[in-house]
Parts: structure tokens; C-alpha cells; sequence
């Protein structure tokens, strides 16, 4: 294990990649400080660039940014009030607050020192989870991938939509759109409408930065205004007392974090969210609470918690391919255009590699850390600067991104495309997420499919771990329909009694 | 080293001249730009790798660059059509292999006649391996053979959609053995990384696939490779068909140069000179055999036989599938 | 906009709604296609992608119906941040801030959005003929002018430094940039 990271780190500890994961983290946190822009449109926005370097050097600059949109969405929380996404919410709930009394600094500060510690430590999960699940996924055969898929398919579906019947109608259209072009298994043409343009199918790279990149930018771009007050950062130490509140509240994070971000559907965002209510319950039934006046607490425990899950959804999408939400998809995506199949593999044939990635989770939150907070009046003064000034640049960088992939005209008409469908659904309220689920899952769905039925007419019946998926999958539609029934009737006492 | 590479860019400078001044028409000082040399897979993958190399040893031969761009999409229909497309100036080039010709010719509405372009040259091959699970209990190829004919349909095989030599070295050896290949449980796989994972986990019977995609299981211990169907200096342990007793079992994958249909022979000639100056190149050798190949150049009407030779060959073992 | 609201959904929502529809007859159509053509592996991906359609279609028409509508909950992580709102509302000193807040009127954002996507529009068509930096340094003025509406001066410099040093930094990565037929 030992040797393997000492491997992985002297692979890292080159003049060359050290200075493209200080390039990486300064262009995510550049993007996270950005109001409405978090980790996400960062890596779709910035990993066509990173496919020119060699694949190492590709993803310690991915893992750097996205690192540093994690970051970067903290300081614009803390600092003025602008939570660019759901994640950074407690921050600003309770780093906003702290601002006010002068103490910025200390704010920022914890907020880097938890995710650090939750980074090293789920890094260190992840290299010790990791592999010992490889091992059991050399078992995985297509009927255990295919019960895996259909959970974490249903999972997205369920958890990060409200309403069971469009997620899974838009994980369904994800499905369909990955099948769009010629197909290799049958040697025919499917849904491009005898079009030899669509037949070259619809590329990874285009549509995430349409949905992800151009949709976000665009609607930062025309609704958001941009009046952000100034606030002075005052000192940077936090005090003893500050640092000794946020011991507790962050290793209960990083546990909380890791722990439910192996499982599909538990983004990041949500369990940052879940880590703040539950800290806030727990300060006050202790007593003392200061949460919603700037409680440390409420900082340190969803930072970690956020960091946390970031790292455990690396589990199962390194060692079985299986992304957990939307952000952990793009990761893959970069992987696949890389050249590399995330899998069993990973941790046995490209096991050099893998701790190489590894490694680099490790110098990204330690760049993070000791580069970025002296910087921290710049990113105040950046997080500023009205974002019209920026985002047209932006945009085009995302349309370039996306013609770079294949040097196609078309992959820039579908990523604009893209685009305006991302903005047409957030005004419809459809969900993205199970969207690029089945985007990226669908061909794994169908192939595994028909291997399992191919291998045996009546494989549901044979392989248990096949059924306990299934049967978790089909748990989860029925909780989330058993949960909207609840939620309407709560609103409906509501009514009556107002 | 660089005496070789001298003396193989003296040798291909002198046929140059010899063409020049043999034939006043086609008097040519191609090439005077950079060349663009279309790439019909994705970036990263093996046969990405090839092609780049033999565009890195191209343009250090004939002194302009050669930039290589990924057009991937459509079984590689996309990228054909684009060269096809292109002006016939041997500034677009495509990086050709079977996939992207002789095995389009199965195809049914491809949007243009598959040999209506000029087959430049082949530069390098490759040989398929026939992998089986290490807990499988065949050693041998007649252990496998055995094991076919006992029971064809209870046997399963990976399948990468008959877009791959891979597919047509199984159906060699079907027809070989003379198993109708109809009766076998065939498994649907994209790639062959993928099908020889299944093939170590016992998930398949039998995954065929080029011997460089069985390397890492193998010499992992999960797969046994029970014969190669050409030379890979990376595996001198595995035994060849040849040497098996199947000298039928031939199929190599390869990696080539075409142009536009009405390229001019001039620049066609110029090109397929500088790749056979390239044949004893060491630099070039080196970097083929870490992708387990060979560099194994043909050009001219021989290359032509062998192009005609192959589709005939696909046709036919084709023919043995019902759809 | 007098068709804001029929049968109190949005515009969006029903366009939304009318495109995934028309995806998914689009796929079951094309799936019957490939039946008739009567080989064993197309008939299987014909079903595939005619399940996926009918799942597609009918989900999405199934979620605008009243009955699926009263029984859609936010999404967890809506439901948490909501709950953790309220109550931070009820202890909070401070003002309590608008989350992800959408600022300009949505008539104006409109506007900012059709120009948009409309100068969008015509830097793809453009960058064929008068390539990258043209049509890019073209965009950001255009763009700086008339939709965030700064001064002159600044948009200009701002355009052009901009247009070169992402151009350098394309060519110091190694990417090589769309060439136009009309201008370099």
C-alpha cells in the first residue's frame, strides 16, 4: 500500500505536473468563486484542455479543479453572501455571519482546514477501499454490472429529482441520446434519421459542457445581477476555541461524508446539507448554539462532510465504473477520453496509475490549503467582478472545448443545443442528473443486458447479488414515491390548518 | 541507431530521385506543408497510438509535419468520408487499418463504395491471441477445439459485432474446425478489453482479441492465451497457430496510409517510398512493438493483392453467419 | 405572453414536456424501423430503444398530469436545504439572503438571453469562414456592446487581450484552432 503512494507520488513530483495542478487549482477556484458556477461547470468547462497533456498530467489538472471549485464556492459564500451552489449553503449560513464580525479569516481558514482533512482522509479511504473492492468486482460479471446500473440509475433518479416520473423519464432520455448513432452490436443505424451526421452519435465531451458549462453560464449570465457588498477579511488565525469547536464537527463529517458518498444518489451537496442539520440539532441540545450568528461548527462539520462524500463517490467509479451523481459522470467521462476504463482494473493492471490519481487528490488539497488562503483577498476582490465581464469568454472557451473533442462542426451545434435544453429544463424544473446518468450508464445498461441474458435466459433467478441490487433499486422507487405522498399530504395539513 | 536512420533516409532520398527523374510528368517537390492525417478512433486506444507513431516517423522523414486529428464517430464511417471528401492533394491522409476498409466492405449503405480510395501502403500488423479463463481447464488449442465440438451450443465466445478482425479470427477458426458458427452462444462485447476480462472471469468460454489486449491478464495469471496468430516479440512464450498445427488460423489486424480516390500517383508514389525507407527503421520498430506490433510495410499492386485478398476473405467467413 | 399558464403549467413546462414526448415517439418509431429489417441483433436493440421511448414518453406525460404533479416532492436536496432555511430563519440576526437569487426582471433576462444565444449563433457560422480569433474578438465586442452594455473603450481592450492571449495559450497547449476559410 505504503510503496505503491510513494510510487504514485514520485510519478507526481515533477516540475512539470506539480505546475499544472497549481494551473488546475487556480482555474477552478478562479470558476468556484464565480457566483452560480460551481465544481461541475468547471470540470466540463476546462477538461477538453486537459486531454491534451498526457493522462496523468490530465487528471491531476482535473482533480486540481476540481478541488478548487470546491474551494472557490466557499469563499464566495463566506465572503458575500453568495452561495454559487447548494453545497456552499451552511458556509454562507454561517460564514456570512462571521464576516460581519470581522472574523473572515478565521471562517475561510477552518472551512480549508476541514475539507483538507476530509480530503486526506477520504483519499486514504479510497486507496484502502478501493482496492479491496476491486478485488471482490473481479467477481462483478455482467448480471451484478447490470443490478448496479439499474441502481444507480434509480437512486439519482429518486434522490436528486423530487418527482419519481421525471427523473426516470430523463434518465430514459439519457439512455437514448447515448444510443443515437451507429451502433456496433447490430451494424445498423439507429435514430439518426438516415442522417450520416448523427450518425456519428452524440460525443461525452459536447453535451456535458452544454449542460453543465453553456446552460449554467447563460443563466448566471441574464438573471443573476451583480451587486456584491465588501466586507473586511479580517485575521486569518482562527482562534484556539474556533479551532478546538471544529475538531469534532469535522471528524463526524468526514466519517458522515465518506461513509454515505460510496452510495449512488448521496451527492456531496446533500450530505454538506445533512451534516449542518445534524450539527445544528446536536448544538442545541448540548446547549450553546450559536448556529445562524456564525457558529464555527456549522462550517467545519459540512465542509468536511462535502469533501468527504466527493472522495467516497471515487470508490465505485474507480474500481467498478459506476458514477454516483452528476459530478463523479464528468469525472468519468474525462477517464473514458483518456483512454482509461475505470473498473476492476484500476487498482491491478493500472495500479501505478491509480495511486498516481490517488496521490493527486492529496497534493490538490495541499496546494489548496498553503497556496490559496494567502490569496484570499484576490479571489474577494475576483468574486466581484460582475460576471458579464468574464462569462462571454467563457462561453466561447466552452463552445472551442467542445469542437476539439472530435474536430467536429457538429459537436458545437450540440453543445449549444445542449445548452439551451439545460436551461429549458431548469425552468421546467426537469432534473439534469438522472439526464446524465443514463447519458453516460446507457450503453453499459444495454450491453450488459444483453450479455446476461445472452450467458442465461434465466440469470435474475441465479445471481443473488444481481437480486439484492434489483431489489435495493426497487426499494428506492417505492421510498421515493412513499416520501412525495408524505410531502403532499404535510402541505395539505398546512392548508387547512392556515 | 543513427546510422541505420541515415542510411534508410539515404536509400529513400535515392528512390526518390530514381522516381523523379523516371517519370518527367510526375515530377513532384510534395511535400511543401503540414500534412493532416485523420485518425478514425478516438484519442488513447492502441490503434491511436499506431497511427501517431507512424505519423511521428513520417514527418520526420519527409521534413514538413504531420499532425494527426481524431475524427471518431460512425464505425469510422465519419473519418472515411471526410478524407474521401477532402481535396486530392496528399495533404489530408487517412490512418486506414481493416476496420476502416476491408471490413466496410461487408457493410451494407456505407456512403461511399469502400475501395474508392488509394490504398497508399501498410506500415505495420498485429496477431490476434485465442484466450481462455486460467480455471477453465483447456490448455491447448485441441483442448479448446475439443471443448467447441463437444457441445457448440452450450459454448460461449465473445462477440465484438463483426466490425473487427478479431470477430473474423474466431470465425477462422469455426470454419476450420468446421463448426457451423450459428450453433455458438455468442456474447455481445464492445471492445476487447472488456471481453477478455469476461473471458479471465469465466463469464465467456473463449474471447479472441489482439495479443496486446490479453497482456495485462495474462501475465496477471487469470488468462491463458493459447496461440498467437503471428510474431509478438512481447510474448515468445505463446506457441503460433502455425506451430499448433492450424497454419490457416493467419488473421492479422494492420495499420496503413490512403488517400483521396484520385490522389496524384506522383505524391502517392513519394509517400509509399518514404514508408519502405521506413521498414528497417529501429526507432519505429521500437515504439510498434510496445503497442505489440510489427512494422510490416507493403505497398504497390502488392499491397493492392492483399487489400482485394482480405475482403474476399472476410466475405466468406461472413457468409458461414446467418443474421 | 398571453399562453403563460394553461392548466397552471408553465410555457417551459409544457414545451419541455412536448420535446421529450416527440423524443420518445421518435425513438419507438425508429425502433420499428429496425424491426422490419428482420435481423436478431437490430430486433434487440430495436426493443431496447422502443422501451426506453415508451418509459420516455409516458413518464413525461404522466408528470404534468394533476394526480403525479400533487404527488411530486422536491428533491432531497431542495427538501434539506429548505428545511435548514427555516430554520436558520427563526434564529438568524442577519438578514436572511435570497439563495441562487435571480435578480433581473425576467422580461430584461429574456432579452439578455435571445441576444445570447443569437451572437452564439452567429460565431459558429462565422468561425468557418474568418476563423478563431475574428470571429471571437468580434463576439466579445459585439457582445460587451449590446448585451452587457459597458462602455466602448473598455470592451474593446478587453476583447482584444483577451481574444489573443487565449488564442496563445490554445497554441502553447498544442490544440490547433479552427482555421477560416476566408481570414487565417
Amino acid at each position: 500500500m505504503l510503496d505503491q503512494l510513494a510510487a504514485g507520488l514520485a510519478e507526481i513530483m515533477t516540475w512539470e505536473r506539480m505546475g499544472f495542478a497549481l494551473l488546475g487549482c487556480f482555474l477552478g477556484t478562479f470558476f468556484g468563486v464565480m457566483p452560480g458556477l460551481g465544481p461541475v461547470t468547471a470540470i466540463a468547462v476546462l477538461f477538453p484542455i486537459t486531454t491534451y497533456l498526457d493522462p496523468l498530467s490530465g487528471i491531476v489538472m482535473l482533480a486540481a479543479i476540481y478541488y478548487g471549485g470546491m474551494y472557490g464556492g466557499s469563499t464566495t459564500a463566506i465572503l458575500v453572501n453568495i452561495p454559487g451552489e447548494v453545497a456552499s449553503l451552511p458556509a454562507a449560513l454561517e460564514g456570512y455571519p462571521m464576516t460581519q464580525r470581522g472574523r473572515a479569516g478565521a471562517a475561510l481558514a477552518v472551512a480549508a482546514i476541514s475539507s483538507f482533512t476530509a480530503g486526506i482522509i477520504g483519499s486514504l479511504g479510497v486507496i484502502i477501499l478501493g482496492s479491496s473492492v476491486a478485488h471482490l468486482a473481479l467477481r462483478f460479471g455482467p448480471p451484478e454490472m447490470l443490478g448496479l446500473v439499474l441502481f444507480a440509475l434509480t437512486a439519482v433518479a429518486g434522490l436528486v429529482s423530487g418527482s419519481m416520473f421525471k427523473g426516470l423519464s430523463m434518465a430514459a432520455l439519457g439512455i437514448l441520446l447515448s444510443m443515437v448513432g451507429y451502433d456496433m452490436i447490430s451494424g445498423s443505424t439507429v435514430m439518426t434519421g438516415g442522417t450520416w451526421t448523427l450518425a456519428q452519435g452524440f460525443a461525452i465531451v459536447p453535451v456535458m459542457i452544454g449542460l453543465f458549462g453553456i446552460g449554467e453560464i447563460l443563466r448566471t449570465l441574464t438573471t443573476r445581477g451583480h451587486s456584491a457588498k465588501s466586507a473586511p477579511l479580517g485575521k486569518l488565525m482562527p482562534t484556539k476555541k474556533e479551532l478546538k469547536d471544529s475538531v469534532a464537527p469535522t471528524a463526524r463529517g468526514t466519517a458522515q461524508g465518506f461513509s454515505f458518498g460510496l452510495i449512488p444518489g448521496m451527492l456531496p451537496s446533500i450530505m454538506a446539507l445533512l451534516s449542518y442539520s445534524w450539527e445544528r440539532q446536536r448544538a442545541e441540545k448540548k446547549g450553546g448554539s450559536q448556529f445562524g450568528n456564525g457558529d464555527i461548527r456549522g462550517i467545519a462539520g459540512p465542509e468536511a462532510a462535502n469533501n468527504g462524500a466527493a472522495m467516497g463517490g471515487f470508490v465505485p467509479l474507480l474500481s467498478l465504473g459506476i458514477p454516483t451523481g452528476p459530478s463523479m459522470a464528468l469525472v468519468l467521462g474525462a477517464l473514458m477520453v483518456y483512454g482509461l476504463t475505470p473498473g476492476p482494473t484500476m487498482f491491478t493492471q493500472n495500479a501505478e496509475f491509480t495511486s498516481g490519481i490517488l496521490v493527486s487528490f492529496l497534493v490538490a488539497n495541499v496546494i489548496l490549503l498553503i497556496l490559496n488562503l494567502p490569496l484570499v483577498p484576490m479571489w474577494a476582490r475576483l468574486a466581484r467582478v460582475p460576471f458579464h465581464v468574464m462569462g462571454p469568454l467563457v462561453l466561447i472557451l466552452c463552445l472551442v472545448g467542445a469542437y476539439l473533442d472530435r474536430n467536429s462542426f457538429f459537436d458545437i451545434f450540440v453543445c449549444l443545443g445542449a445548452g439551451i435544453f439545460a436551461l429549458l429544463c431548469h425552468k421546467a424544473s426537469l432534473p439534469l442528473a438522472p439526464l446524465v446518468m443514463g447519458f453516460i450508464l446507457g450503453p453499459m445498461l444495454q450491453e450488459t443486458m444483453r450479455q446476461s441474458i445472452a450467458m442465461s435466459g434465466t440469470f435474475y433467478l441465479e445471481r443473488p447479488i444481481f437480486m439484492a441490487f434489483a431489489g435495493v433499486a426497487i426499494l428506492t422507487i417505492a421510498w421515493s414515491i412513499w416520501r412525495a405522498r408524505r410531502h403532499t399530504t404535510s402541505l395539505r395539513r398546512a392548508e387547512a390548518s392556515s | 541507431m543513427k546510422h541505420l536512420k541515415l542510411a534508410s533516409a539515404v536509400v529513400a532520398a535515392c528512390a526518390l530521385t530514381l522516381t523523379a527523374c523516371g517519370d518527367d510528368d510526375g515530377e513532384t517537390d510534395y511535400p511543401t506543408e503540414a500534412i493532416d492525417l485523420t485518425i478514425p478512433f478516438g484519442a488513447g486506444g492502441a490503434t491511436d497510438l499506431a497511427a501517431r507513431a507512424m505519423a511521428e516517423a513520417l514527418a520526420d522523414e519527409l521534413g514538413q509535419p504531420v499532425n494527426p486529428t481524431n475524427r471518431e464517430g460512425a464505425n469510422q464511417i465519419t473519418a472515411v468520408s471526410y478524407v474521401n471528401d477532402a481535396t486530392a492533394d496528399g495533404y489530408t491522409l487517412l490512418a486506414d487499418g481493416g476496420g476502416s476498409s476491408t471490413l466496410q466492405s461487408l457493410l451494407e449503405d456505407l456512403p461511399y463504395e469502400w475501395d474508392d480510395r488509394t490504398f497508399i501502403a501498410r506500415v505495420a500488423s498485429g496477431s490476434h491471441a485465442y484466450a481462455v479463463s486460467a480455471n477453465s481447464g483447456i490448455e491447448t488449442m485441441d483442448d479448446l477445439i475439443e471443448a467447441i465440438q463437444e457441445d457448440p451450443s452450450s459454448f460461449s465466445i465473445a462477440w465484438l459485432g463483426g466490425t473487427s478482425t478479431s470477430d473474423f479470427t474466431t470465425l477462422q477458426l469455426l470454419a476450420e474446425i468446421d463448426v457451423d458458427a450459428n450453433d455458438i452462444n455468442w456474447v455481445p462485447f464492445t471492445g476487447s478489453g472488456d471481453a477478455m476480462q469476461a473471458a479471465a472471469a469465466g463469464d465467456v468460454d473463449l474471447a479472441v482479441g489482439g495479443t496486446s489486449a490479453t497482456a495485462a491478464l495474462y501475465s496477471s495469471g487469470d488468462l491463458i492465451p493459447l496461440a498467437k496468430t503471428g510474431e509478438d516479440p512481447n510474448f515468445p512464450d505463446v506457441p503460433l497457430t502455425a506451430d499448433e498445427g492450424f497454419p490457416e488460423l493467419d488473421m492479422i489486424y494492420w495499420v496503413g496510409l490512403s488517400g483521396p480516390a484520385d490522389l496524384d500517383d506522383a505524391v502517392a508514389e513519394v509517400l509509399a517510398t518514404t514508408l519502405e525507407g521506413l521498414s528497417d527503421d529501429e526507432d519505429l520498430a521500437a515504439s510498434f512493438e510496445d503497442l505489440g506490433m510489427v512494422v510490416d510495410v507493403l505497398t504497390g499492386d502488392e499491397f493492392e493483392v492483399y487489400i482485394e485478398t482480405e475482403a474476399e476473405t472476410f466475405a466468406e467467413l461472413d457468409g458461414a453467419l446467418e443474421d | 405572453m398571453a399562453l403563460r399558464r394553461i392548466w397552471g403549467l408553465s410555457w417551459a413546462e409544457l414545451s419541455a414536456t412536448f420535446l421529450l414526448v416527440i423524443a420518445g415517439m421518435f425513438a419507438l418509431a425508429d425502433g420499428l424501423r429496425l424491426l422490419t429489417r428482420g435481423s436478431q441483433a437490430a430486433s434487440w436493440t430495436a426493443t431496447f430503444i422502443m422501451v426506453a421511448g415508451v418509459i420516455l414518453a409516458a413518464l413525461a406525460a404522466v408528470s404534468l398530469i394533476p394526480f403525479s404533479r400533487k404527488a411530486a416532492a422536491q428533491s432531497v436536496g431542495a427538501t434539506v436545504a429548505q428545511d435548514v432555511l427555516t430554520e436558520s430563519e427563526e434564529t438568524s440576526d442577519t438578514e436572511p439572503f435570497a439563495v441562487l437569487d435571480e435578480s433581473v426582471p425576467p422580461k430584461q433576462a429574456q432579452k439578455l438571453l435571445i441576444r445570447s444565444i443569437g451572437l452564439l449563433i452567429s460565431w459558429i457560422v462565422l468561425l468557418p469562414y474568418i476563423g478563431y480569433i475574428a470571429a471571437t474578438g468580434l463576439f466579445l465586442l459585439v457582445y460587451g456592446l449590446l448585451v452587457s452594455e459597458r462602455k466602448i473603450i473598455p470592451t474593446i481592450i478587453f476583447a482584444v487581450i483577451s481574444t489573443a492571449l487565449s488564442a496563445w495559450l490554445f497554441q502553447a497547449v498544442g490544440v490547433r484552432l479552427p482555421r477560416g476559410s476566408l481570414l487565417p
